[in-house]
C-alpha cells in the first residue's frame, strides 16, 4: 500500500471514528478521569477549587457503616431482582411459547413493564402497596385486618423496591427467553419424547441447558443494571423510612454529592462502584464456565 | 480523482458542521432579537405557587421594554439547589433564582450569590420599612445580604370541622397539650379496633415541631451554632408524647410517596395536620367529603412562637455586571406590594408586608386567609436549623428513628446532638 493511500485510509478512519472518539473522550473518559481526581479531594461542588486530601475519602468510606449498608442493600437487591425476574420470565416464556389463544396479546402485555417509565411505575406501585389507599386496602378491609405498610418498615421498603425492580425486568427477560426457545431444534424434543421423556424431564435436560447462554447474558446485563438502580429508590422511599434502610449504592452516591454537598466523597464512591461492577462482572464470567453450555 | 474530491468535500462538510455545533455551544446569547436583555429565572413550586411566578414574569415583560425574563421550572427545592450547584460548577445557570432557606449560607459563603445590599439601599432600592425585620435578616450572611424573602409562609393547622363537630369539640386547640389530647379524642376505630381516622397526621418534616419546641421554651441551636441542644428536655417531652400518640394510633406519619400527611387529611383519614398555607388552595379543593378549616398553631408556655418557612429570591454571581441592574429590576418588581399581594392571593403564601396586606385587603378579609395572616406577628425569623445541614440532618434522622422506627427518645436525641456537634465544626470551618 502506497504512503498516499495509507494516509487516505487514516483520514477516512478519522473522519468516521473521530466524532465518536471526541464524544467518548469528552463525555465518558474525561469525566471518569476527573472523577478519579475528585475522589482525592474535599469539594462541595461550589468552592472555587477542590482541596487535595489524598486517600482520606476512601478511608472515611471504609469506616462509615452507611457505605457497607448501602453496598449490602445493593447486592441483595441485584441478586433478588435477577433471580426472581429470571424464574418468572422463564416460566412465562415457556407458557407463551405454546400455541395458546391470544398469545401475541399476552406477549405484548408481558413486555409492557419494560417500556413503562420507572418513575411512573414506581408511583403506581406506591399506591398499590399502600395499605390504606390501594386495591390491597379493600382486601385487608374484607379480612378485617390492618395491612402491613411496607414503605414504613426497614425491610419492607427494600422488599418493595425489589418487587418493582423484578416486575420491570420480567418483560425484557421474557422476550429474550422466547427468542432463545425458538432457536432450540424441535427434533431434540421429539426424540426425547419418543424415548419416553416427560415435559419436566425435557425442560430439565434439554431446554434449560440449551438456554444457559441466554440465562447468562440476562444475569450479567440484569445484574449490572440492578447495581445502578436509582429511580425507584428516589421515587418510592428516598432511602428510608430511616436512611439508609432501602438506599442503594447509586442513590447514596447522589445523596452524598448533591444533598450533602460532598463531591469528593461522592467521587470516591463512584470510583469504588466502578471497581465493584468490574469485579462482579469478572466473577460472573469466571463462574459461567462451570454452567453455561454453548452448542 | 473524483473519489478524492468527494472525500475532501465530506471533510469540509464535517468541519463546518463541527464549527456550527461548537459555536452553538458557546456562551448564551443575552440579548433577544428585539434588543431586550434576556434574564433567566429559575423557579420551584407547582400549582398556583408556580403558575403565579410565570404570570408575574409575563406581567414584568409587558410593563417595560428593557428586559425579557424567561422562567424555567427546575423541580423541588432540593432539585433546584442541586441544579444550581452543577450549573455553577459548569459556569452556567440563571441570573435570578428562587431559593429555599437551606442553601443561603452555603451558597453565599461559596461566592455563588450576589450581595444585594447596595441594590436594596440604592436609588432603585426597595422600601423594606414595613417588612418583618426578622425575615430580612434570614438573607444576611457574614455582613452581606444575599437573599430576599418572597414566598413567605407561616405554620397553619388544618382541621376537619365535621370531625370536630362529631366529637363535640367547638374550637381548635389553644395549647399544644390540648392538641395532643384532641388527637386521641378525634381518633375513630372500627369494630375490630382498627383505626378508621387518626386524630393527627404528622408531616415527615421537623419544621412544624420547631414551633412547638420554641413556644414551650426549648431550643435546637443558638443562631451562631455555639450551643446545640437537640436533646433539650422540651424536645424530649415533645417527642415522647408524639411517640405515645403514634404507638396508640392517634397519630400517624404517612409515607411521602403516597401523598403524605396532606393526602391523609384530604381523604378524611386524619382529622388534623400541622402544615403551612402553601397547599391551602389544593387542600380546600381536595377535601370534598368534609368541611376543612384552618387555625393558628397552638401556644406553648412561652406564648405563640412560630418557625418561618418558604423561600426567597437571589441573584447569581455569574450574572454579567452590566446585566445585574436589569436582573435587580425584576427582583424589585417581584417584591413590590402589588406583586407580593398578587402572589399571595394566587398561591396561598403570605402577603408578608403591611403594604401588601393593604393592597390585598378585600380578599384578606376571608376568614381562613385572615387566620393565616394573624400568625405573621408571631414569626421568629430564625432559620439557623434550616441553614445547617449538620443540624437539619441530625434533627430529621431523629424524627424518623423515633416516630417511624419507634426507638428510645432520649438515646436517639442524645446521639443526634453528638452527631450535629461533630459535623457543625466542618461546616463552620473557614473557606
Amino acid at each position: 500500500m502506497s504512503a498516499k493511500s495509507q494516509r487516505r485510509e487514516w483520514l477516512t478512519f478519522l473522519l468516521f471514528a473521530g466524532p465518536n472518539l471526541i464524544m467518548f473522550g469528552l463525555f465518558t473518559y474525561w469525566p471518569i478521569l476527573y472523577s478519579a481526581y475528585l475522589s482525592l479531594t474535599d469539594w462541595n461542588l461550589i468552592a472555587a477549587t477542590p482541596v487535595f486530601v489524598g486517600i482520606k475519602n476512601y478511608a472515611d468510606l471504609a469506616t462509615d457503616p452507611e457505605t457497607w449498608r448501602v453496598t449490602g442493600n445493593t447486592i441483595i437487591y441485584a441478586v433478588c431482582v435477577v433471580v426472581s425476574a429470571q424464574i418468572i420470565a422463564f416460566a412465562l416464556a415457556l407458557l407463551l411459547h405454546r400455541p395458546i389463544p391470544g398469545r401475541t396479546l399476552f406477549r405484548t402485555l408481558a413486555f409492557t413493564p419494560y417500556v413503562t417509565t420507572t418513575a411512573a411505575a414506581a408511583l403506581a406501585w406506591v399506591l398499590l402497596l399502600d395499605p390504606r389507599l390501594g386495591p390491597l386496602s379493600t382486601i385487608y378491609g374484607l379480612l378485617g385486618v390492618e395491612g402491613p405498610d411496607l414503605l414504613r418498615s426497614g425491610t419492607g421498603s427494600l422488599v418493595a423496591i425489589i418487587v418493582v425492580g423484578s416486575w420491570k425486568e420480567i418483560g425484557i427477560a421474557t422476550i429474550f427467553f422466547l427468542a432463545g426457545l425458538q432457536t432450540i431444534d424441535r427434533s431434540l424434543h421429539e426424540s426425547a419424547s419418543l424415548e419416553g421423556a416427560g415435559s419436566w424431564a425435557q425442560t430439565r435436560f434439554i431446554t434449560i441447558p440449551l438456554m444457559t447462554p441466554v440465562i447468562f447474558f440476562l444475569a450479567l446485563s440484569g445484574f449490572i443494571a440492578a447495581l445502578k438502580t436509582f429511580e425507584s429508590v428516589y421515587m418510592m422511599t428516598e432511602g428510608g423510612p430511616v436512611y439508609p434502610d432501602s438506599s442503594t449504592y447509586v442513590f447514596h452516591l447522589y445523596k452524598t454529592g448533591f444533598r450533602d454537598f460532598r463531591a469528593g466523597l461522592a467521587s470516591a464512591l463512584a470510583v469504588l462502584f466502578f471497581a465493584l461492577t468490574v469485579l462482579m462482572t469478572a466473577a460472573q464470567f469466571r463462574f459461567a464456565r462451570l454452567w453455561v453450555h454453548y452448542e | 480523482m473524483n473519489k478524492n474530491r468527494r472525500l475532501h468535500r465530506s471533510i469540509r462538510t464535517f468541519a463546518l458542521s463541527l464549527c456550527f455545533v461548537l459555536f452553538g455551544c458557546s456562551s448564551p446569547q443575552q440579548d433577544t432579537a428585539d434588543g431586550r436583555t434576556e434574564i433567566t429565572y429559575w423557579r420551584t413550586l407547582t400549582g398556583g405557587a408556580g403558575d403565579a411566578q410565570d404570570e408575574l414574569a409575563e406581567q414584568f415583560n409587558d410593563t417595560q421594554d428593557v428586559a425579557t425574563v424567561s422562567v424555567e421550572f427546575q423541580g423541588g427545592y432540593g432539585d433546584l439547589a442541586a441544579k444550581l450547584m452543577t450549573a455553577a460548577a459548569g459556569g452556567t445557570g440563571p441570573d435570578v433564582t428562587q431559593l429555599g432557606t437551606f442553601e443561603i449560607r452555603e451558597f453565599a459563603r461559596a461566592g455563588l450569590l450576589v450581595d444585594l445590599t447596595d441594590y436594596i439601599n440604592g436609588v432603585s432600592g426597595i422600601d423594606t420599612s414595613d417588612w418583618p425585620g426578622t425575615m430580612l435578616d434570614a438573607g444576611r450572611v457574614e455582613g452581606g445580604l444575599y437573599w430576599l424573602p418572597f414566598n413567605v409562609t407561616v405554620p397553619v393547622l388544618y382541621f376537619n370541622a365535621d370531625a370536630f363537630a362529631e366529637a363535640q369539640i367547638e374550637d381548635p386547640p389553644e395549647t399544644w397539650d390540648t392538641l395532643f389530647d384532641l388527637a386521641e379524642s378525634l381518633t375513630t376505630r372500627d369494630s375490630n379496633g382498627n383505626v378508621i381516622r387518626h386524630g393527627l397526621a404528622l408531616w415527615e418534616s421537623t419544621w412544624p415541631l420547631l414551633s412547638a419546641i420554641w413556644s414551650e421554651g426549648g431550643e435546637i441551636t443558638s443562631p451562631d451554632y455555639a450551643n446545640i441542644t437537640l436533646d433539650h428536655p422540651v424536645t424530649v417531652a415533645l417527642y415522647s408524647r408524639l411517640q405515645e400518640l403514634v404507638n396508640s394510633g392517634a397519630a400517624i406519619v404517612p409515607a411521602k410517596a403516597s401523598g403524605g400527611h396532606r393526602a391523609a387529611f384530604t381523604s378524611g383519614r386524619a382529622a388534623m395536620i400541622l402544615d403551612s398555607p402553601a397547599p391551602y388552595a389544593e387542600i380546600l379543593r381536595q377535601s370534598s367529603s368534609f368541611k376543612p378549616k384552618v387555625a393558628n398553631y397552638p401556644a406553648g408556655s412561652q406564648g405563640k412562637i412560630y418557625a418561618p418557612g418558604g423561600g426567597g429570591i437571589a441573584m447569581l454571581a455569574r450574572t454579567p455586571t452590566d446585566q445585574r441592574e436589569t436582573a435587580w429590576s425584576f427582583i424589585r418588581y417581584l417584591l413590590q406590594p402589588e406583586q407580593i399581594a398578587y402572589y399571595a392571593k394566587r398561591s396561598g403564601y403570605c402577603a408578608f408586608t403591611t403594604s401588601a396586606q393593604v393592597v390585598g385587603e378585600a380578599w384578606l378579609a376571608e376568614p381562613n386567609r385572615k387566620v393565616i395572616h394573624d400568625a405573621l406577628p408571631h414569626l421568629r425569623g430564625d432559620f439557623s436549623v434550616n441553614m445547617s445541614p449538620a443540624i437539619r440532618n441530625a434533627f430529621d434522622d431523629a424524627f424518623r428513628r423515633i416516630l417511624i422506627r419507634g426507638e428510645d427518645v432520649v438515646t436517639v436525641l442524645r446521639e443526634a446532638d453528638e452527631i450535629a456537634e461533630r459535623y457543625i465544626q466542618r461546616e463552620l470551618a473557614p473557606r
